[in-house]
């Protein structure tokens, strides 16, 4: 198969570069590993549910008029329930080749260009008991809420330092569980800065309106939201029984000495978003490292091109900024695209960027003060480490013997290295899971940049495959 | 524990397969993870020490949630994200193996 432009993800930046790639006239391409368009902000309910009233939040407005016309434009090629394994850049030929996991093996597609949207995945924090079946991404416990129809568990506790968790328990209430508790490791000072610029909050009207009604409900349905407070440890013999959690003193630290313990059987984790860019790592695209913005996240210039000729980058990879900053940025991408393979002018692509290029600038402005806020801070992250925590939950490598492993070995200085000696980030989910802390730690302990340390070298396939699945041909 | 959201929710066809051996009602487009939960089910299995997990990311990318499926008609269970996986009648799911076991359990066609 073949197709001018390539898309990977079908989430908001997928869906507005699929339009407007088509647009300008381009054969669009779009691959998801999910059965339906919207990503992860969209996670649609399955074809064979009807669920009236579904996402009504004013917030969900615009994604949701994308997905509504980016799903009745027939033109446009849904490849769903697809996985990226490899990007391989061309050689003699003029295009490149995507390996592709299906459902029934392996398939190859060519393309002219490639856009790479993968999004964001919630940022995983090591503190003891952090593996314990029971303890999940926040995000995940919201996709079962958006798609599922699922509430998945019965008696949730929210901990982190990033608004969202606030409408998750919001939505968890309104589908009838009963949520403990919300728990911000910031002040309520800190967290009100966001309100301080009155051009902020009214170009930002809606997400402030909505995060406003989720903490209104909450306090009618009882549920308490604390500040200047973090989990310490998830307890539980084989499950989750309940979160030992701790005030956090003015000066930054834990006060692990007058801490309570607050039962539970779902601990939602929600500290922020990492950057999904193993398969831009994969393709030999530029990144760089911003702990508070996603980790690693790409390069790109004004056309969202990453440094790889060929291969774009748009939404959560080039700096965590949500599903409005990743619409913009995928029709910019597919402008772009369009303009290099001749099928629209400069000219005319410049004209029609003026727009969302204003708008991105306008919010960004607002994801940086976010993504600034919600950052849960070196400090906290370093005093939930514990030497018998999993650094790599996969291989079961614990920060006690990889800080060994660094001591025994002073020549290793890059996550690679480390990645080779001591089998973190070795595992089925690739490293996804402890890439951050690696970097993070690294750097401490060696008292150099992240980028010095460098990210694990990521190979076909981009995501685990079985070989039995592998070895078929679709 | 889990339950389904009934309010203002439809869904269509019930599904029959096993879970651990136990035959199990599911409907048409849930998740093998949205089954498990809802049958009480948090251990998805174990890791190569032996240590309990569950699924974490619900959306592919951890695989903290595989478990082991065997599809009607096939002569191998194989695992299986149980959070990107769709239910099909017949399916034999089983949970709380561990990540080392890699021998193939043979089924009856």
């Amino acid at each position: 198969m073949k197709t001018d432009l390539a898309i990977i993800g079908a989430g908001p930046a997928g869906m507005a570069a699929a339009l407007a790639g088509q647009e300008c006239g381009l054969h669009v391409t779009v691959i998801d590993e999910q059965a339906k368009p919207g990503g992860q902000i969209l996670r649609q309910p399955p074809k064979q549910f009807t669920v009236t009233g579904w996402l009504e939040d004013r917030v969900y407005r615009e994604a949701k008029t994308l997905l509504n016309q980016a799903s009745e434009k027939s033109a446009i090629i849904w490849q769903f329930h697809s996985a990226v394994s490899a990007i391989v850049s061309p050689g003699v030929h003029d295009n490149f080749t995507l390996i592709i996991a299906g459902q029934n093996g392996i398939r190859e597609l060519l393309a002219k260009r490639v856009l790479i949207t993968p999004g964001c995945f919630d940022m995983p924090v090591l503190f003891p008991g952090c593996n314990l079946p029971g303890v999940m991404a926040s995000g995940g416990i919201q996709a079962f809420v958006k798609c599922q129809q699922l509430v998945p568990g019965e008696r949730f506790l929210f901990v982190g330092s990033h608004p969202l968790q606030l409408i998750v328990a919001d939505q968890i209430v309104k589908a009838g569980g009963k949520v403990a508790g919300v728990i911000f490791a910031q002040s309520r000072s800190r967290m009100l800065a966001l309100l301080k610029s009155p051009f902020t909050v009214l170009r930002n009207f809606d997400k402030f309106a909505q995060v406003g009604a989720a903490i209104g409900r909450l306090y009618k349905a009882g549920v308490p939201i604390t500040f200047n407070q973090t989990i310490v440890r998830a307890n539980g013999e084989d499950i989750l029984q309940s979160a030992t959690v701790a005030p956090i003193a003015n000066d930054g630290l834990i006060q692990k000495t007058s801490t309570s313990d607050i039962k539970c059987d779902r601990l939602g984790i929600c500290f922020g978003f990492l950057a999904a860019t193993e398969l831009a790592w994969q393709a030999g695209v530029e990144c760089i490292w911003d702990a508070k913005r996603g980790g690693w996240i790409t390069i790109h210039d004004e056309w969202m091109r990453s440094t790889v000729p060929g291969i774009s980058v748009a939404g959560e990879i080039t700096a965590i900024a949500g599903a409005d900053v990743a619409a913009l940025e995928g029709q910019i991408a597919a402008y772009g695209c369009a303009s290099s393979l001749g099928s629209v002018s400069l000219q005319q692509v410049e004209k029609l960027s003026v727009l969302p290029r204003l708008k991105v600038k306008r919010l960004r402005r607002f994801a940086r003060i976010l993504t600034e806020l919600s950052w849960p801070g070196a400090s906290l992250l370093d005093q939930l480490e514990s030497d018998s925590v999993n650094l790599c939950k996969c291989e079961e490598v614990t920060i006690g013997s990889f800080f060994r492993m660094m001591q025994l070995n002073p020549h290793i200085t890059t996550a690679n290295s480390a990645k080779l000696l001591s089998r973190a980030g070795m595992g089925l989910c690739q490293g996804r899971y402890c890439q951050y802390s690696v970097t993070r730690l690294m750097a401490r302990q060696l008292g150099v940049s992240e980028n010095k340390i460098g990210a694990f070298t990521s190979r076909f396939p981009a995501k685990a495959i079985a070989i039995h699945d592998l070895l078929k041909c679709e | 524990m889990a339950h389904r959201i009934t309010k203002n929710v439809e869904r269509e066809t019930k599904l029959e397969l096993t879970v651990n051996g136990k035959p199990v009602c599911a409907y048409a487009g849930e998740s093998l993870a949205t089954v498990l939960l809802a049958e009480g089910i948090t251990i998805f299995n174990l890791t190569h020490s032996g240590k309990p997990r569950g699924l974490y990311c619900n959306m592919g990318t951890c695989f903290e949630c595989q478990v082991k499926v065997h599809y009607l008609g096939s002569t191998q269970a194989r695992w299986r994200r149980a959070c990107m996986q769709t239910v099909q009648a017949g399916m034999q799911i089983t949970t709380g193996i561990s990540l080392s076991n890699l021998q193939s359990d043979q089924y009856e066609d």
